[in-house]
């Protein structure tokens, strides 16, 4: 009856793997219902753009630092669909989930609750593109300043490192999540977090521009990694050297993340009281 | 191999209390005062497979908290479990595929998409095969009469409605063990009625084993012959559901319907008179005597028909309730040999 732990772990995965497709079309169905939120994205997404106006005013006099207003434009553009393809919202529902026990209906099912949040997270994604690419790639056609690397190989790259940026927002919002085991403020270090990478990743200023010391600081967190990497590297601005370490950091950065929320649900899940449910 | 084995199991929770007002809150925000609940003491029994048991207390008697930890969603504080053999908190997905634990009140349909989308998903999460999936969605259509439910909305379905599909979503991998809370609660007395059919007829079909909870009675009364009852955590009985009428209420009823009409007075000597109705009454009698009884009123009396009758099982739990109620629960029931090893002595 009890198989060798290898053997079942392998059934397991395997059984997790068959069940993606249809995890993935459920959830672009769910998405599709919910209209107002993706008009919510869809503004919600413009926050760049102020941004990027006052920017556009300051540097009428000169480029500021490295950038000059073609680069401002195709920055704060790319930021836009970029935080598309990475924004994660699964925090408040597993919240909610934890404390009010609404988790135990997908705790009796064989499959681990988290593949239901990363499914959802990942088959949104198709619409966000759709819906917000091609205003942005007709934006960046008629501005002529900014200047995108658009080599195959670098949108490749840049595509690989988004994918490992949205991985690394969403175990690090669900390690966070996982806290509502113990607390009633998960969502409150989640604003101290949202906080901090909204300035760390370069989402509201250019990680290029801030001093020398601070950006050095920087690259010992998570934050770049989550946006400026990609970001930058579609602009054509970074330097293999920094290329090939970027994707090392986003590499341990998510391994432990994912150690982590391996090891708070282990540990969160002896706490879970199933209450109401 | 029994189907639910449990032994010593124990479950304590603590909860942190706060006065009410402003300081109380401000109180608590320094210094939180924690109280543990005892949710379930040392509950001992066995289901073999097939059995469909009862499981009745009042609210907050800790039916759910058991029910839960044999689920799996909970980790025991003490004790031990098994369900086909298995640890429930491991959640091992062997486990997962056999069992299913519903809940009246809570959902895992998507409320936003018809149901037919969340069955879906459990077949390709249980991994069940396309035409064993047909053939099991085919028959709990029939069953539960889903048909036209399965392609609206959730959200846009009535209770019952929804209730029903719930059901077949618990039970599209089919489930060897079957947990059930409050199946039938908010439920009108029609849909009642067919949900307990349909758990009756899963039982016959798939000899599946079912545990139960339920605030009617009725839903007890047809479809368990055996019930735990449990009080503040404590197992007070253990067995058949009609040995346990016999002890609690030691009478039965005795129904008669007269030739003609008789005052009070002339069918008093015979029991505590319930209800006189013209030529119909109602006499409550001591068990032992039953038979004894029932010969005197038909040769003392005009009678035309007469029928006993078990009391109601309403009023058999609300006694056992009521004796638990004493100021030890624990000295509840004891003193009859048949459940004295259910008792907890810790």
């Amino acid at each position: 009856m009890h198989p060798s732990p290898f053997s079942e772990w392998a059934a397991a995965l395997g059984a997790t793997l068959r069940a993606y497709p249809t995890l993935l079309r459920v959830y672009w169905a769910r998405t599709l219902e919910y209209r107002v939120q993706i008009m919510i994205w869809i503004l919600a997404g413009a926050v760049p753009l102020v941004m990027l106006a006052v920017w556009l005013s300051l540097a009428r006099e000169g480029p500021i630092g490295s950038f000059d207003a073609g680069t401002f434009v195709g920055y704060y553009l790319a930021a836009i669909f970029l935080r598309r393809m990475t924004g994660v919202w699964i925090i408040w529902d597993l919240n909610q989930d934890i404390r009010t026990g609404g988790l135990s209906a997908r705790l009796l099912r064989p499959l681990h609750p988290l593949h239901y949040d990363l499914a959802r997270t990942l088959a949104s994604r198709p619409l966000q593109a759709l819906l917000v690419g091609p205003p942005i790639a007709l934006a960046l056609y008629l501005y002529p300043g900014p200047q995108l690397d658009l080599a195959p190989i670098n949108i490749a790259r840049v595509a690989a490192a988004t994918f490992l940026a949205l991985l690394l927002e969403f175990f690090f919002q669900y390690a966070i999540g996982l806290t509502a085991f113990w607390t009633s403020q998960a969502i409150a270090f989640y604003e101290v977090w949202f906080f901090l990478k909204s300035l760390g990743s370069g989402y509201v200023i250019p990680l290029a521009l801030m001093p020398e010391g601070i950006q050095a600081a920087l690259r010992w967190t998570p934050f770049p990694f989550m946006l400026s990497f990609p970001l930058e590297m579609l602009l054509g601005r970074l330097p293999p050297d920094r290329i090939a370490q970027g994707f090392v950091a986003q590499g341990l950065w998510l391994a432990l993340t994912v150690v982590a929320v391996a090891g708070l649900w282990r540990l969160g899940i002896r706490q879970y009281e199933a209450f109401g449910a | 191999m029994p189907a639910i084995e449990v032994r010593h199991l124990h479950k304590y929770y603590r909860v942190h209390h706060k006065a009410p007002g402003l300081m109380g809150s401000l109180r608590a925000f320094f210094r939180r005062r924690y109280q543990v609940i005892r949710a379930v003491e040392d509950i001992s029994f066995t289901i073999e497979p097939g059995e469909i048991v009862g499981f009745l207390g009042p609210n907050g008697a800790g039916k759910t908290t058991t029910l839960k930890i044999l689920a799996g969603l909970l980790h025991p504080t003490a004790g031990e479990v098994r369900v086909l053999g298995f640890i429930p908190q491991r959640r091992e997905r062997a486990f997962l595929r056999q069992i299913t634990l519903v809940m009246g009140q809570k959902q895992q349909l998507l409320w936003d998409l018809p149901a037919i989308e969340t069955f879906l998903l459990n077949q390709a999460v249980y991994g069940i095969p396309e035409a064993e999936f047909r053939q099991t969605l085919g028959e709990l259509v029939d069953l539960l009469e889903l048909d036209g439910l399965l392609t609206k909305q959730v959200r846009k379905l009535s209770l019952g409605e929804r209730m029903k599909c719930e059901l077949a979503a618990a039970l599209l991998h089919r489930p060897r063990v079957l947990f059930l809370d409050e199946p039938t609660i908010g439920l009108d007395v029609t849909m009642q009625a067919r949900i307990r059919e349909f758990i009756g007829e899963y039982n016959r079909r798939t000899r599946a084993t079912v545990l139960l909870t339920s605030h009617y009675m009725a839903d007890v009364a047809a479809l368990c012959r055996r019930v735990l009852v449990i009080h503040r955590g404590h197992l007070l009985y253990d067995g058949d559901l009609e040995a346990l009428a016999e002890r609690v209420t030691p009478y039965r009823v005795v129904r008669v319907t007269m030739a003609q009409p008789l005052p009070a007075s002339a069918l008093a000597p015979f029991g505590e008179v319930l209800s006189l109705n013209s030529h119909r009454a109602e006499l409550r009698v001591p068990r032992a005597r039953t038979a004894e009884i029932a010969a005197a009123l038909l040769t003392a009396l005009p009678v035309t028909d007469l029928a006993i009758e078990e009391p109601p099982v309403e009023e058999v739990i609300r006694r056992v309730f009521a004796e638990a109620a004493q100021p030890d629960p624990e000295q509840g029931l004891r003193g009859e040999d048949e459940v004295e090893h259910d008792i907890p002595h810790g």
